[in-house]
């Protein structure tokens, strides 16, 4: 047999083999059914109603209420673009079934648009027009929504197509249903397009476009509003907790200076329908502004001052009126949220128009991340305010029963972080989960029991609810803590540290007591204490929550911020790399120099000695006195230098092959004088070695792999943190140095016998007690020591489909839209990705359904 | 101008399903053919298209449209002993089909030129034109190779090939012929010398050429920041190795230098960051292992002292990607031409393109952008596009979508889709060639390669086409290099 016939004839053995297999799966009694995916890339969703006995779309208003249950004669529908194919097609709500327009033809069939749909509108009081924006086709399509519906003897009507100067990339109708309004996709402008209706009596018999009208976006950039402080206290939140620490406010108030990216462009449109009039929001993906433009009556716009926000942004939501405070009656007060475009997070506006802070950013964040930004921990892609169990999503006042009665036991045990009622923004993101943000809770008075006293749920005791930070989801009744104990690695000794902060094994050296720079707490100086730094809990020893004031002295403390603060494990290793350092392509050059081709040191935060003179730091800065970095070489000699009779000198730095990490037991490096982004100034071996530049470089010819690792210090790093540091490199001389403009928390070396505090943990690691000369910060040469922990005690945030019995990993792929449906109460996602829409129901949480 | 690509395929396309058939079949054609050992095989007809997995254009000289398209046939189903590369010329193409399919009333789509008159057809569904010159040159390989990557200057073509677990390097003249030791009698076959590289340097150091080469890129040495004349060569294999070559006019040959193992499983491409010198090396799914790590090596190539035996590979910390949901299976890594500290990654999952800056915070690539692709996502080319008045240039993705049989053009400017050209079968590498015009797309499924107008796509970016309900900015099927033959196992 040929080697063609026994390829032919394995061939048929290998789809022979695999269709026995695929016949003994079909005598399967638990075969799955497979439904063929009918939607391609889906973009955005429109909702309608439609009446299943006259047949025909009516007034969204006319689905108010439904359940989605089968003997309902009217039935939510959707409305949604497949950009891949270029199709609108409609999904029935209450069956969750994508509906498919022609029967008749195999498979699903969609309506044909233009290529590339990129906005979508209807008028909710009357829907029997769609209208699609078209990014291949360039202009905006009108079409009768009964196409859309098979069955429907709604009115159909003749397809109009209005030209624009550029491509449009989104879509919104004046709440007057009489102007389209487009953004465009290299125009600094929108197009205003007239929308004219002709009619029979009530009935519809034609739509046409007027001649589209450019409407520049201004770039103007007024300079930003400086924010109130954040305060704890008066604002909105509802906090029970038994940490003796008082709730931080956010003290950073200052704006960022607006930054352009480029031109002006037209984001995601938004219309804010509870202004009078209505404003249409334009975010800029060019400039750091909100644009916003008044809907007058007659469809015309009318620029209004836009919203500095000091970033390019690239889709807005706005809160209808909310309460400032739990439990009062009326709101008063409006938020606009935007995903930033420069990196995806999202940031809180004050949009209260008579607010003497009207525009500005506001500061939510405490902890290690941007205080101007809600932290999320992943990027945005998009936004939508949810107004669940709110009667009247923009009215301001509430009816009497809105809230949540602590003194009704059924509505006290049923409030939970998983229940949403009131306001929230949900937030979709890249990552493919889904978070919630607090804007106003009607449940919040029952959580933690009247007063924080006697909850209804027993575990419900630390309850944190506070405006623009994620919603905490699950209940707690403890702090954020160190999980077990902290661990000291030291010379080979695994140690665990006791409750004293002293090592069960090793003579390595252990914690001090934080805020306290010496081991005998009697004898700190006068007027320093013994606690943690302000907003810091005590992490370790675990706190006695029922007796605070009797725990022992903290050893290690932690951002008491549940928004804050993670979980995650932190390091601090002796003489540690600094992150991202490693290269391979280092050379030794000329006297003291080394070069490196892979350049940006400063910006990974190395440092040599002369810097750290040059930053001119005050005394007590965290890294006053430092001594500079280090210069480790983890590479081999090269193979033409390892040879013994050729270079005898260059032996003892060569690594065995037969070693078995392929690391030097002792390292040869040197002590770092001057650093710069792409070349360092080299000072004297580390560890005493008896080496000198000129040896090694002798030796090491060639290009060379190296990293650089603290000196005589600890590398600080948290798994989810990072490692932190103030170095950036100097505009005029590119010398790296400390930017002393920057937070002293911004901190990722500890030093013996010195606190360390970075803003989200704080401890200090004792001296060493040195046989021979006693008590000294450094350790000995060649000795690996390595203090961790791991934080713990941070309740559950509603990012992700967490739902009442648990969590899923997402709810997709790329939210590419959320749509709220006030008519079910339920939150709509547009997945592109995953190639479905996905109802949410938000009393509680829960991913109800799945379309695709 | 179209930016060439710097390294080439990897995973063949429909692997998935294939790789259980393929490796049944490959199996038990061992075994069969073990009754007959000493039979040589067919070697692969001449002028045939045979699951066509790597092309690659000549390049344009002095503005000049791209003469010859290069094609590496796999011969994927081991129908035959051996598989080819061919060199097209694109000039005689174009005119044929300009004349010969739609001036002549034939369906772009159905209308395929072939080189041997013995396929000329005419039956419902296909014409096949025999257009004489169309193939400039041909050579025997041997079979699966895995991608082609042309030298800067166009005189040589770098295959890796996983049959001879090498390189093959093929020279090309200015009229698009192949050599590569032909012997002197028969048919132009690579010699085993032109089939090999250079080991006396791994030798010497004690290492082994890795196995399954899945990818090269290639580029000049002086765009790592050295003086050095000739190219490197950084080769990808698929289970956790990349090894580092040369090819410097001094050698005889391209010479193996330096290997590093222990990198990612199931690498599939290889590119390299000219900037940093690194190179990046995605990792699909492995049986039983989802890695979001981009695996990564650091070239050092010494321009000052080098001589091959002072270059060496260092090891890294591979690019873990966050941020997405969940970044596992990457295909292809890009840098932008303008600012290469932004890279576009080509994931099947999500089924996007990542847009991702190099900088790096604890070795997470944090992703800032994702595009939506269709399914199956492939391989990925960009090309820089003058828009004219006084705009910027464009760069676009051409992004293949195997299981999708999808193409997807898209601005990454304005991280925006611009048109998807549908029901190309299997798609799987592309070239735009901008001054012609045309995309050219391999259909692995059906052994051809299809020829696209990009006319109406640049019409659409210049602004040249009035807008109207029926525009449509996708390019254009021409028609078809090679007689489609559809396999089933693939369908």
């Amino acid at each position: 047999m040929s080697p063609v016939q026994s390829a032919g004839a394995a061939r048929r053995w290998a789809i022979g083999l695999l269709v026995c297999v695929a016949a003994a799966g079909g005598c399967n009694s638990n075969a799955t059914l497979v439904q063929p995916p009918s939607f391609n890339r889906p973009g955005q969703m429109v909702l309608t109603c439609y009446d299943t006995v006259a047949k025909h779309v009516v007034p969204a208003d006319r689905c108010d209420g439904v359940e989605g249950k089968s003997s309902e004669t009217v039935v939510l529908t959707a409305v949604v673009t497949q950009t891949a194919r270029g199709e609108l097609g409609a999904v029935d709500l209450r069956d969750d079934v994508p509906l498919d327009s022609d029967p008749v033809v195999p498979g699903f069939t969609f309506r044909r648009v233009g290529e590339s749909p990129t906005g979508l509108a209807i008028d909710p009081a009357h829907p029997e027009v769609v209208f699609v924006a078209s990014f291949g086709a360039r202009g905006v399509q009108a079409l009768s929504t009964s196409e859309l519906i098979p069955g429907s003897k709604g009115v159909s009507l003749p397809s109009a197509f209005v030209p624009l100067s550029d491509a449009p990339t989104d879509l919104v109708l004046s709440p007057d249903g009489s102007t389209l309004y487009a953004g465009l996709a290299d125009t600094p402008a929108l197009a205003a397009i007239p929308v004219e209706r002709e009619q029979t009596g009530d009935t519809l018999t034609a739509v046409r476009f007027g001649t589209p009208r450019i409407i520049p976006l201004g770039d103007d950039v007024p300079a930003p509003v400086a924010p109130a402080p954040d305060d704890p206290v008066s604002d909105y939140s509802r906090t029970c907790t038994r940490s003796p620490v008082p709730v931080e406010s956010v003290a950073t108030t200052t704006p960022r200076p607006p930054e352009a990216t480029g031109p002006a462009r037209a984001g995601r449109l938004t219309i804010d329908t509870a202004s009078s009039p209505a404003v249409l929001l334009v975010p800029d993906e060019g400039l750091p502004v909100v644009h916003r433009f008044a809907l007058d009556a007659a469809g015309d716009a009318t620029e209004l001052d836009p919203i500095t926000v000091s970033v390019p942004t690239r889709a807005v939501a706005v809160t209808p009126p909310v309460p400032s405070e739990v439990g009062a009656p009326a709101g008063t007060e409006r938020y606009l949220y935007a995903i930033d475009a420069t990196d995806r997070s999202v940031l809180a506006v004050d949009y209260d128009a008579s607010s003497p802070t009207f525009g500005a950013v506001l500061p939510v964040n405490v902890g290690d991340d941007p205080s101007d930004r809600i932290r999320i921990d992943a990027r945005a892609v998009s936004l939508a305010v949810v107004t669940p169990d709110k009667p009247d999503e923009n009215a301001p006042a509430l009816h009497p029963g809105a809230y949540c009665d602590p003194a009704d036991p059924q509505q006290a045990k049923a409030a939970s972080g998983v229940r949403l009622r009131g306001v929230f923004l949900a937030v979709g993101l890249q990552n493919g989960q889904l978070a919630i943000v607090d804007v106003h809770d009607l449940d919040a008075p029952c959580r933690g029991g009247a007063g924080c006293e006697d909850p209804a749920v027993q575990l419900d005791r630390e309850v944190r609810i506070r405006r623009n930070r994620v919603r905490v989801a699950s209940f707690s009744n403890e702090l954020v803590h160190v999980a077990s104990v902290p661990g000291f690695r030291f010379a080979g000794a695994v140690g665990r540290l006791d409750e004293s902060g002293v090592p069960t094994s090793g003579d390595g050296p252990g914690l001090m007591p934080v805020g306290c720079a010496l081991a005998d707490a009697a004898s700190c100086p006068s007027g320093e204490r013994v606690g943690c730094p302000d907003g810091m809990v005590q992490a370790f020893p675990v706190l006695d929550l029922d007796e605070p004031l009797a725990a022992k002295a903290p050893l290690i403390c932690a951002l008491d911020d549940v928004w804050g603060a993670r979980r995650q494990r932190w390091s601090a290793m002796w003489q540690g790399a600094l992150p991202d350092t490693q290269g391979g392509a280092g050379r030794f050059t000329d006297g003291a120099g080394f070069s490196v081709r892979d350049a940006g040191l400063c910006g990974e935060g190395v440092v040599g000695a002369d810097d750290v003179v040059a930053s001119a730091l005050p005394a007590d800065d965290p890294v006053a006195g430092y001594g500079g970095d280090e210069l480790v070489l983890v590479g081999n000699v090269p193979a033409r230098r390892r040879d013994a009779r050729a270079f005898p000198e260059c032996q003892r730095f060569v690594i065995p092959d037969n070693d078995p990490d392929g690391l030097r037991d002792v390292p040869i490096g040197f002590t770092i004088k001057a650093a710069f982004d792409d070349a360092l100034e080299l000072g004297d071996a580390i560890d005493g070695g008896d080496y000198t530049l000129g040896d090694v470089r002798g030796c090491f010819p060639d290009l060379v792999a190296y990293e650089i690792r603290a000196h005589d210090a600890y590398t600080v790093v948290g798994s989810a943190s990072g490692f932190s540091h103030r170095v950036a490199a100097d505009p005029l001389t590119g010398a790296c140095r400390v930017d002393t403009t920057r937070p002293r928390e911004d901190a990722g070396r500890a030093f013996g016998g010195r606190p360390f505090d970075n803003g989200v943990v704080a401890f200090t690691i004792g001296e060493y007690d040195d046989p021979d000369s006693g008590p000294t910060p450094t350790l000995p040469a060649g000795v690996e020591a390595q203090l961790a922990f791991d934080l713990t005690g941070l309740p559950q945030r509603l990012v992700t489909g967490t739902q009442a019995g648990g969590v899923l990993s997402s709810i997709g792929v790329l939210p590419q839209r959320l749509v709220y449906s006030p008519y079910d109460q339920d939150l709509y996602v547009v997945d592109i990705q995953a190639e479905w829409v996905r109802r949410i129901e938000l009393n509680p949480f829960l991913p109800a359904s799945t379309i695709r | 101008m179209a930016e060439r690509r710097r390294s080439r395929p990897a995973r063949r396309p429909g692997a998935s399903w294939s790789r259980v058939a393929t490796a049944l079949g490959a199996g038990l054609a061992v075994l069969v053919a073990g009754c007959a050992l000493d039979n040589a095989g067919t070697p692969a007809p001449a002028g045939e298209l045979n699951f066509p997995i790597a092309i690659a254009l000549a390049p344009s000289v002095g503005g000049a449209p791209s003469p010859y398209l290069f094609v590496a046939n796999s011969n994927f189903d081991l129908r035959y002993s051996s598989a080819t590369v061919q060199s097209y010329d694109l000039g005689v193409i174009d005119r044929a089909l300009g004349e010969r399919c739609s001036a002549a009333g034939v369906d772009p789509s159905e209308c395929a030129l072939v080189p041997n008159a013995s396929d000329a057809e005419q039956r419902e569904g296909l014409t096949a034109i025999y257009v004489p010159s169309m193939l400039a040159s041909e050579v025997v390989i041997g079979s699966f190779a895995d991608g082609l990557e042309i030298a800067p200057d166009g005189r040589r073509l770098y295959l890796p090939v996983r049959s001879d677990s090498d390189v093959t390097w093929i020279d090309v003249d200015a009229n698009g012929q192949l050599a590569c030791g032909a012997p002197a009698t028969g048919r132009p076959k690579c010699d085993q010398d032109h089939r090999h590289v250079d080991r006396t340097l791994l030798d010497a150091r004690g290492l082994d050429l890795p196995t399954d080469p899945v990818d090269i890129a290639v580029g000049p040495l002086t765009a790592l920041g050295t003086t050095l004349p000739g190219n490197y060569l950084l080769i990808a294999q698929r289970n956790a190795s990349v090894t580092l070559a040369v090819d410097m006019p001094s050698m005889a040959k391209p010479a193996a230098v330096d290997v590093m193992s222990e990198l990612g499983l199931e690498q599939v491409t290889a590119t390299v960051d000219p900037t940093t010198g690194l190179v990046w090396v995605p990792t699909g799914v492995a049986p039983g292992v989802a890695s979001n790590l981009i695996a990564r090596a650091g070239l050092a190539i010494d321009g000052e002292t080098a001589t091959p035996d002072q270059m060496h590979l260092w090891r890294t910390t591979p690019a873990v990607i966050t941020a997405v949901n969940n970044g596992a299976d990457t295909r292809e890594v890009r840098f932008d031409p303008r600012d290469p500290s932004l890279l576009y990654v080509l994931s099947r999952s999500p089924t996007a393109v990542l847009v991702a800056r190099r900088a790096l915070d604890d070795g997470r690539l944090d992703v800032k952008d994702v595009i939506a692709v269709g399914t199956g996502p492939s391989r990925m080319t960009l090309a820089t596009v003058p828009v004219g008045g006084g705009r910027p240039d464009r760069l676009l993705a051409f992004v293949s979508c195997f299981d999708e049989r999808d193409v997807y053009v898209i601005d990454l400017d304005r991280r925006q889709v611009l048109a998807v050209v549908r029901n190309v079968s299997g798609p799987f590498e592309l070239e735009p060639d901008l001054v012609r015009e045309r995309l050219y797309v391999t259909d692995f499924r059906t052994s051809s390669i299809r020829v696209f107008d990009l006319g109406p796509l640049l019409r659409c970016l210049r602004d040249e086409a009035a807008p109207e309900l029926d525009r449509t900015c996708a390019p254009q099927i021409l028609g078809l290099i090679g007689k489609p033959v559809s396999v089933r196992e693939l369908q």
